[in-house]
């Protein structure tokens, strides 16, 4: 399916006499992995804000699902958010946040509501977590919270500000895994804001880059072609000074005397069966070309 | 939408149909909460799908395989089988309960125990505090001076139009009930010593210091509160800045010197309301009211005021910004630390006054 769930037109953002974006004219389709891109102060989060209905454009217009600038209504809201740090309430547990919007908009009985409240938990590995109080996790689970307090009322469309901002490489990538599983099992249209350059070549089908100066899109399309063909000074900045492949190797420059096992981790690591590291510690420093 | 119908068939197999959306969650699980017994259920039919519904469908097999009954899918609704196959594989233990609440001996014993820690705890932060006071004086620097003038604007001249009308009317209904029930004994014409004594001694320092403890206490412990669970405190202390000198101070400070001004002009406007309720009810002339009053306005008495509001400001100003710093969690935590610190002002209030009285009556004063 590649019809379209979101639409600008000439949109206009800023506050007061500032104007961060103009003319904006973007489509993000049904079920895509859609990157928002950008140096800090480019109006990346402020767009997010926009498009789910928390600013109002200064001109332009915003169609989400065919039904036009999302406002606070009487009904469901037709999409879920995530906030950068989750945005949890504070006095109730994992449980209780997640039954919030069921018991707001659906009928379902408390039991049933629960059921739905724990498959949710479990699908973003949280389900032991239930009874937890915001304040006794970590960021990524805060984070990994919020998603499923978004997807409670199974919206086709969620926004992401800042998903993997702060998370350990590992949890990145899991977190990564998530948001793209839901895409691709699920049919769920993700709409995400982040700076991580690992992630969005992991699993952006297409980007958006903003910048300051240009008050807007500088360029769009999927991220491992504007990293390779981009043309723009910004954009070809934006995707090589520190993606992977741009990186120079790391040489090797010696090794530790008398270095007779394998490494630290061998007798607890699960990896340690099929781990490549050779039973020698290999100093290296970055090339320089 | 079409409502999801569960429907039997000759061969004896469940059918479903409709929407197994979270829309119609309610009626697909009241559906299937009258099916005893199952072998399979055909989905072929079935619309739409998404993960409520299939959490309920999968509740539904749960509870038929508890009671013996294994269930098959059938019908080959390949969006069906994807959602399935995602919650069944992402599955996980029941959640880990939360510590039950102690019972009421419990938390009075705690209770009982955390008193007997309080008194260290007052001895280590009287020790703390006067580090603090020390430290500030042995290295100025390390005070932020500059907030003094701002805070003592926040907490005494935009403070100032709510003092004024708490003692002008305390003020008044001290003249107004002074008159009424010294009048049943011949002594109205004492109406002015009542307010003046009552007024320079008591209710003008405590007035104006409850309405302070309110107002500026709550919005210190809001504000410090705020500053701790962002991690602004800890900033602080990794750029080696004592958050007690750095935030304290200045904020105690601050209501040193704003508190007793606010109570001097309460004082005034408090005899003042006195004297508007009192005169048109008496047959004293201004010029006698006023001579009345300044007999018995001594300096001791107005003296002792000013010197309660002085420990009122100190005891208001700790008490704030300590319950403020102790914030931890969220906003939460903010809100709790904030009504502490404004209880916890208004009775240390109390407290000094009933300390003070008995202390200014056994030294005759």
């Amino acid at each position: 399916m590649t019809s379209a769930i979101i639409t600008t037109s000439k949109l206009c953002i800023g506050w007061g006499q500032v104007t961060l974006i103009k003319d904006l004219d973007l489509v993000i389709n049904r079920g895509e992995c859609f990157f928002i891109l950008g140096g800090s102060g480019c109006g990346k989060s402020t767009l997010l804000r926009h498009l789910v209905g928390l600013e109002q454009p200064k001109s332009g217009s915003i169609d989400i699902d065919g039904i036009g600038a999302p406002t606070i209504s009487a009904s469901a809201p037709p999409f879920g958010m995530m906030f950068q740090s989750g945005a949890l309430f504070g006095s109730m547990t994992l449980r209780e946040n997640c039954l919030l919007p069921l018991q707001a908009w659906t009928d379902v009985d408390k039991d049933t509501a629960e059921h739905l409240v724990k498959a949710k938990l479990d699908l973003v590995g949280l389900g032991f977590a239930a009874n937890h109080l915001p304040g006794e996790m970590s960021g990524g689970m805060k984070k990994r919270a919020g998603i499923a307090r978004a997807m409670m009322l199974e919206p086709e469309l969620l926004f992401l500000d800042e998903p993997s901002a702060g998370l350990d490489p590992i949890s990145a990538v899991e977190f990564d895994d998530l948001v793209k599983t839901l895409c691709t099992k699920l049919g769920i249209t993700a709409v995400i804001v982040s700076h991580e350059l690992p992630s969005i070549f992991r699993i952006a089908d297409r980007c958006l880059v903003l910048e300051k100066e240009s008050q807007g899109k500088v360029a769009e399309g999927d991220p491992a072609y504007l990293r390779d063909h981009s043309e723009h000074p910004f954009v070809h900045h934006f995707f090589n000074r520190s993606s992977p492949e741009a990186s120079p190797p790391m040489e090797p420059t010696g090794t530790i005397p008398n270095w007779e096992h394998s490494c630290f981790s061998a007798a607890r690591s699960p990896l340690a069966p099929r781990c490549s590291i050779s039973p020698s510690i290999v100093i290296a420093r970055r090339s320089i070309t | 939408m079409t409502a999801p119908q569960l429907s039997r068939e000759e061969d004896g197999q469940l059918r479903l149909s409709g929407d197994l959306v979270l829309r119609h969650a309610k009626e697909l699980t009241v559906a299937l909460t009258g099916v005893d017994t199952a072998t399979t259920i055909n989905l072929a039919t079935v619309e739409r799908v998404d993960g409520s519904g299939i959490v309920v469908l999968l509740d539904f097999l749960d509870r038929m395989a508890t009671a013996g009954h294994e269930v098959a899918i059938t019908g080959n609704n390949a969006r069906a089988n994807e959602f399935l196959e995602l919650y069944r594989s992402r599955r996980g233990p029941g959640p880990a309960p939360r510590p039950k609440k102690p019972n009421p001996v419990a938390i009075f014993g705690a209770f009982a125990c955390s008193l007997a820690m309080r008194i260290p705890q007052l001895a280590t932060a009287c020790g703390t505090y006067t580090a603090m006071v020390v430290g500030a004086i042995r290295q100025p620097r390390t005070v932020c001076w500059r907030d003094v003038p701002l805070l003592m604007q926040r907490a005494g001249a935009e403070g100032t139009g709510v003092v004024v009308m708490t003692n002008l009317l305390i003020g008044a209904v001290m003249g107004f009930m002074g008159v009424v029930q010294l009048s049943q004994f011949g002594a109205s014409a004492f109406t002015p010593t009542m307010v003046a004594l009552g007024h320079l001694r008591e209710l003008g320092p405590i007035m104006t210091a409850i309405i302070v403890a309110g107002r500026s206490g709550a919005g210190f412990a809001a504000e410090l509160g705020t500053m701790k669970v962002s991690e602004e405190v800890d900033a602080l202390r990794t750029m080696g800045f004592d958050p007690l000198r750095w935030l304290m101070l200045p904020r105690v400070l601050a209501l040193l010197i704003a508190l007793p001004l606010l109570t001097l002009i309460g004082d005034v406007v408090g005899l003042a309301g006195g004297a508007l309720a009192a005169l048109p009810m008496m047959e004293m002339s201004v010029g006698a009211y006023i001579d009345a009053t300044a007999k018995a306005a001594h300096f001791q008495h107005f003296g002792i005021g000013m010197f309660k509001s002085i420990l009122f400001a100190i005891s208001i100003g700790v008490i704030a910004c300590s319950q403020g710093l102790a914030a931890r969690g969220g906003a939460a935590a903010v809100g709790v630390r904030t009504t502490e610190a404004v209880v916890l002002s208004i009775f240390s209030v109390v407290l000094i006054d009933a300390a003070i009285a008995i202390l200014a009556t056994a030294v005759g004063v």
